[in-house]
């Protein structure tokens, strides 16, 4: 009995909650891009949200990370309410994000651009470009001295990842890393996040329309539809999911 | 690029700088004619504005059109400081610089929150209105007249000790901004200026970054409109007028934007021009206007990128 406890008890210990989502709404005029939603991410998991396009996943990311105002509801990471701060101070308290539509510092070099990520966790310039090194080698980016500007979409998005992973976040959003991406880099994406998550000590939201990466990486998803939530399980339970299916996989067995 | 020719092409670039600052020491040896030594004396104080004209259009990638109207606060502010006040010199335009920073922090509080063109247009009109005010408020500032500013160096003969009181001058700032723009602080306003959202995400506070380049750059361009009014000893709306902005943004354009050495080759590239062209009258800014024109349709990157492209590497030639 009291092994049992003890068990629970550690077990406990690791579902401590990173990032709490509370009655979260957001209104555009009429349009409730993002309605009376409610989610968790435990400590360590991935948790996969889908949903077709134009359900709010990006709004919802925009006023997780403070890019927006809700008009209504909290958002708590790591005990502490971070509702409409500006989204400096939320990566500056360890919640990175990336872009879908990427934002590139189209005139640094890979290892600049991720540098500056590295600086405000870093005690000097070469501090943080110790930092950088380290992430090129772990995201295998082959020059480092390129500028941004002439790099292919795939490695826009790892520069991308990569100069958010270097704010050293304890949690990452990941907004749809594979729009615009082929099968098989799809593929190289799913490994580079499963290395990422070997490395690194933090939890993941995989935002993506695309089902296959997020159904392979995530240990939990959820699916939003119309700025709410319909549904929440493990891959298995949602692919099943008969609602999803109407909502979603529905939508793409019809094309 | 390899990285043997990036290593080729830094330490080329360098013996090239070197090269260019010891001519310049040597020039009034070589020159020998106190006419010429004035117009490159002159052409320093540009080579200043461009350079920080070009942190924010360059580096931040804020067009500020308040550029010209912070240098003149600054000459304004050294010359009646010392003449109602009886201060040292070296202390009006000290008070010159100070007076054009607490500006610059005034006008990017209200304006660099605001996008693009916005701040522009911000700039622009603030810079009008002040240009304005000078001129109207004559019992203060003698209006379109302009006012009598003491001599740097007092009463001699030659522009020798100017000219080399200017480069050196201009060799600080462009030390100083080499030092900065490759800080981490400098890497922040990069960052900021590719992409402020992206700058945002990742921990950087986009505003105060904004605000400091901008400090930075009209504190320097304050001090040297000050030093401009005790180098020809006048000091008048002119300093603001339309003009003068266009002729530092073509210098930077023309130079090379985002790059230190453009500037500063623009700037004595366009003064040299302009005086060479000064028979045609207004006519010149016609040329000086096509010079602009070509640079942005052939040469993308200024002087500055076409020599280091083409010249210190040897690319298609």
């Amino acid at each position: 009995m009291g092994q049992e406890e003890g068990f629970i008890g550690c077990w406990d210990v690791s579902r401590e909650k990173v990032l709490e989502i509370q009655d979260l709404s957001k209104h555009f005029g009429g349009v409730k891009a993002v309605d009376n939603f409610s989610m968790e991410v435990f400590n360590g998991e991935i948790v996969g949200l889908i949903g077709p396009n134009g359900a709010g996943k990006t709004t919802l990311i925009n006023v997780v990370t403070g890019f927006l105002t809700p008009d209504k509801g909290r958002v708590v990471f790591l005990g502490e309410d971070v509702t409409g701060l500006p989204p400096h101070k939320i990566n500056s308290r360890g919640m990175a994000r990336t872009f879908q539509l990427i934002k590139p510092f189209a005139n640094l070099r890979v290892l600049d651009a991720i540098a500056v990520g590295a600086l405000s966790k870093s005690r000097g310039k070469k501090e943080a470009y110790e930092k950088a090194t380290e992430i090129v080698r772990l995201l295998g980016l082959k020059d480092p001295y390129r500028v941004c500007s002439t790099l292919t979409i795939v490695e826009e998005k790892l520069v991308e990842l990569g100069r958010a992973l270097a704010t050293r976040p304890k949690l990452l959003l990941i907004d749809e890393l594979a729009a615009g991406l082929r099968p098989h880099e799809i593929v190289d994406m799913r490994k580079i996040i499963t290395a990422i998550r070997k490395e690194y000590d933090m939890s993941m939201v995989v935002v993506e329309h695309v089902m296959p990466l997020v159904m392979g990486i995530s240990d939990r998803v959820v699916v939003m539809s119309s700025g709410a939530k319909i549904a929440e399980g493990t891959p298995e339970e949602i692919a099943k999911d008969p609602k999803v299916i109407a909502a979603y996989l529905g939508e793409r067995r019809r094309v | 690029m390899d990285i043997d020719v990036r290593a080729l092409l830094s330490r080329r670039i360098n013996i090239a700088i070197i090269a260019g600052a010891v001519l310049l020491l040597l020039l009034p040896l070589i020159l020998r004619h106190e006419y010429w030594i004035y117009v490159f004396t002159i052409g320093y104080y540009y080579a200043i504005l461009a350079l920080t004209w070009n942190i924010m259009a360059g580096y931040l990638r804020r067009v500020s059109f308040a550029h010209m109207a912070l240098a003149a606060i600054g000459a304004y502010t050294s010359t009646l400081t010392i003449i109602n006040f009886k201060i040292p010199l070296v202390l009006g335009m000290f008070l010159g610089m100070v007076v054009g920073a607490l500006s610059s922090l005034f006008i990017g509080y209200l304006s660099l929150r605001l996008r693009g063109v916005y701040f522009t247009l911000s700039t622009l009109a603030f810079a009008e209105i002040f240009r304005i005010v000078v001129t109207v408020e004559y019992q203060y500032t003698r209006g379109s007249l302009g006012l009598e500013a003491p001599k740097l160096l007092g009463n001699i003969l030659t522009y020798v000790p100017y000219y080399y009181v200017a480069l050196a001058f201009l060799g600080a700032v462009t030390i100083l901004t080499h030092l900065m723009l490759n800080s981490g602080l400098g890497l922040r306003v990069k960052a900021v200026g590719d992409s402020e959202e992206a700058a945002e995400a990742l921990g950087i506070n986009s505003a105060r970054i904004k605000v400091f380049t901008f400090l930075y750059s009209s504190a320097i361009a304050s001090l040297a409109g000050a030093f401009y009014g005790h180098l020809i000893g006048l000091v008048s709306p002119e300093i603001c007028g339309f003009e003068q902005l266009a002729l530092v943004i073509a210098m930077s354009v023309v130079g090379g934007l985002g790059t230190i050495p453009g500037p500063i080759i623009g700037a004595l590239l366009i003064e040299l021009l302009a005086e060479y062209l000064r028979g045609f009258g207004i006519y010149r800014y016609l040329i000086l206007a096509a010079l602009i024109i070509v640079t942005i349709r052939f040469f993308r990157q200024g002087i500055f990128g076409w020599v280091k492209k083409r010249v210190l590497l040897g690319v298609g030639m």
